[in-house]
């Protein structure tokens, strides 16, 4: 905006002054560079309506006053600018469609890396590093059997189970980083082929950046809860060894052992380190604890 | 009702007066009140919205114009502008004519 006409006080704001005002304040949702550019051609044509005005006789106020009320209202004009910039149901979509695909891929990688943690938490600490048992699962007979057929150096349907559990931990989590690395390159893709047709977000920055913190916070406030749950219901439990599946003399036989992966909801017993729940699970395979054979299983492999 | 006839075609008339050579737009509103004898009084800042739209639709360019002590953006008409007014410019002849046929008295000659 540029100094006021010869006319207007320094300390004045003449009508045409005002009017850019006006259309500079209601402007403020539009883009910044369509905003100069409608003050800029607003302007010249003020400027020229209102030479035009002081040739007929006008004084420049009036004339200034003049050109103004036949532009027409602030209003009017920005809010026609905002129709012009409305986005059409597939520019609204495209943001959408792009941050799923973001959020997917930056997920499915994030799995990846936890698999491959996973994997060498295993090759060092073993199986029960990755899998632990409690004494509330069950193992069916016909998990068992297919846990054994599958892994016929598995001495105990304990052992088929641990192993068995513990490749389905690592290998699902490889498979989710290959699906979030196509989701990553979705996203490449599309995001090249969109940004050369100049399509702006649908929605303002200050809306989009809202929408994320108020996601991510219910998100972050939700897995707290998850934690404080777990350690307040696993509080003071322990895997009881008597439970604990043991080996087997026929693979027939029904197995019974409670599993729990970390990957489940429910953490492991905390009352016990792993270390010495590990050496519990191993006593009682020396033993050979008898079990129900009325016991059922509650998760399957 | 005759101002809303207008802004219905006012992007036909803005690419019938940029067809003639660019202009701005405070002399694409003046030439629009003088071809039309003074009877097309629209607000002038209608007419921003409407090329900035053509625009946008590839039916005219703009350039900003500095030679004349006040920046000014001129607007010229596309190849594409000029195929988009002959076909309206045919359809609104083929329509007024229809609207004319319609309005026209009938004469009752009696037998």
């Amino acid at each position: 905006v540029t100094a006021s006409s010869g006319s207007s006080d320094a300390l004045d704001v003449s009508p045409v002054e005002a009017f850019l005002d006006a259309v500079l304040i209601a402007s403020a949702a539009a883009p910044a560079r369509e905003t100069r550019r409608l003050l800029a051609e607003t302007e010249a044509h003020l400027r020229d309506a209102t030479n035009e005005a002081v040739e007929r006789g006008l004084t420049r106020e009036e004339a200034e006053r003049d050109a103004v009320h036949r532009f027409g209202t602030a209003a009017d004009l920005v809010r026609a600018e905002a129709r012009r910039h409305a986005p059409s149901l597939r520019t609204s979509i495209r943001p959408c469609v792009g941050s799923v695909l973001l959020f997917a891929g930056l997920a499915g990688i994030a799995m990846g890396v936890s698999a491959v943690i996973t994997a060498i938490m295993g090759a060092i600490g073993g199986s029960t590093f990755i899998v632990n048992i409690s004494s509330r699962t069950h193992l069916a007979p016909s998990d068992c059997t297919r846990w054994l057929t599958q892994d016929p150096s598995a001495r105990t349907c304990y052992q088929a189970a641990l192993r068995d559990w513990t490749f389905e931990t690592v290998t699902y989590r490889g498979a989710l980083s290959i699906l979030g690395v196509l989701a990553i390159v979705a996203f490449i893709i599309l995001r090249r082929r969109w940004s050369r047709r100049n399509l702006a977000t649908a929605l303002p920055r200050s809306m989009t950046d809202a929408v994320a913190f108020t996601v991510f916070g219910a998100a972050g406030i939700w897995l707290v809860g998850l934690g404080i749950d777990a350690i307040a219901v696993n509080s003071g439990r322990a895997p009881d060894p008597r439970s604990v599946p043991h080996r087997r003399s026929s693979r027939s036989q029904r197995c019974s052992g409670s599993v729990s992966s970390t990957t489940s909801a429910r953490p492991p017993s905390r009352t016990l380190p792993r270390a010495d729940a590990s050496r519990a699970h191993r006593s009682a395979e020396r033993h050979q604890v008898s079990v129900s054979p009325t016991m059922s299983h509650r998760r399957r492999g | 009702m005759a101002s809303d006839r207008v802004k219905g075609n006012l992007d036909l008339m803005v690419l019938a007066v940029l067809n003639d050579g660019p202009g701005h737009g405070y002399s694409v509103i003046t030439a629009l009140r003088d071809r039309s004898g003074g009877t097309f009084e629209l607000p002038e800042g209608t007419v921003y919205p409407a090329l900035h739209r053509l625009e946008d639709a590839g039916l005219l360019t703009s350039e900003w114009d500095d030679e004349s002590g006040r920046r000014r953006r001129v607007y010229r008409l596309t190849a594409a502008g000029a195929r988009a007014l002959a076909l309206e410019q045919s359809r609104w002849v083929e329509f007024t004519s229809a609207v004319n046929q319609v309005l026209r008295p009938v004469t009752v000659r009696m037998a």
